[in-house]
């Protein structure tokens, strides 16, 4: 190789990659011209090029890249089926609610709208005495009596007519 | 944010559903008696209730008009007929650990002769009598089926 074979070595890579401007191809086309070891070394490397090419060549047509891509297609597409059961737990997953500290106030929340709502038939039904089984009665038109057999667990409520005085009791 | 609230909110539905029974169907049923001193003919399928009616009234006839057994609604309103020119309104008001509070009212010609609120529990029967029916009177049995 001669002194200038060193320099333009580096534009003889270039020049064999097909990146070398206008200036450098000329420099490059007229060193090769007048270098013998340049052009061999050119051709070397073609070869080398073309030894490496081939196989990746050859592997390329084997594999059928359409077939890969519908693959790959089908792939993206494929969307799990869902059961009832996760489609349930999905919707109504309350698995971030157990990590925070709601339950507490939420069941006291719930507590005091409870006793709020139901307050007053707790204050009503204090005493220990049993309810009576007539809690109201109001008749407009007639006379009224309730009369209880407790051990039998039967009530009477007997209307009178205008014209009676007793009813056929016992 | 909106799950907690979800949450809270379906809790105290819940909760207040299941003590009331707000949805609950009370099986309730009502016998419309005829009592008169007009024979001895006592209805086959009053003999149970005879002996109370017996020791409570006099008369020597009770015959079965009908024999209703009603699915009641919490609050909501069943109209029946009665003989004769009469109706009865029951409208049961609250349902808990089987006893049931029903409003009855009894109407004669869309005049109120009877309001009344009653409780039922199991095996109590609560009878309203007195309206006339030919020679005998009308007699109304309550009772819950449970």
């Amino acid at each position: 190789m001669r002194r200038d074979c060193s320099s333009i070595s580096t534009l003889i890579d270039k020049y064999f990659d097909q990146e070398t401007s206008q200036g450098e191809q000329e420099v490059v086309e007229k060193h090769l011209r007048e270098c013998p070891a340049c052009r061999e070394r050119l051709k070397f490397m073609g070869e080398v090029k073309l030894a490496l090419q081939r196989p990746v060549m050859e592997a390329s047509e084997k594999e059928t890249f359409p077939w890969v891509w519908e693959k790959i297609e089908r792939e993206i597409r494929f969307k799990p089926r869902w059961s009832l059961w996760d489609f349930v737990k999905r919707r109504f997953d309350l698995t971030p609610l157990i990590g925070k500290k709601i339950w507490i106030p939420a069941t006291v929340v719930a507590t005091l709208l409870l006793l709020l709502f139901y307050s007053a038939p707790i204050k009503k039904n204090s005493s220990h005495l049993p309810l009576p089984v007539v809690e109201y009665i109001e008749s407009k038109t007639n006379n009224v009596m309730i009369y209880e057999l407790e051990n039998v667990k039967v009530t009477v409520i007997w209307l009178f007519e205008e014209s009676e005085i007793d009813p056929s009791a016992s | 944010m909106n799950k907690t609230l979800l949450f809270i909110f379906l809790l105290i539905i819940f909760l207040s559903f299941s003590s009331q029974g707000t949805w609950a169907q009370i099986p309730t049923r009502l016998r419309i008696i005829e009592a008169s001193n007009v024979g001895t003919m006592v209805d086959p399928t009053l003999r149970e209730l005879h002996h109370q009616l017996s020791s409570l009234f006099r008369y020597t006839s009770y015959r079965l008009l009908r024999d209703e057994q009603l699915q009641l609604v919490l609050r909501q309103t069943t109209i029946l007929p009665l003989p004769p020119g009469r109706s009865i309104e029951m409208t049961p008001l609250k349902f808990q650990a089987n006893t049931a509070e029903l409003r009855v009212k009894i109407k004669r010609d869309r005049t109120e002769i009877l309001d009344t609120q009653i409780r039922l529990d199991r095996g109590r029967t609560v009878l309203i009598g007195g309206p006339r029916q030919g020679e005998g009177v009308i007699i109304l049995a309550f009772s819950l089926m449970l």
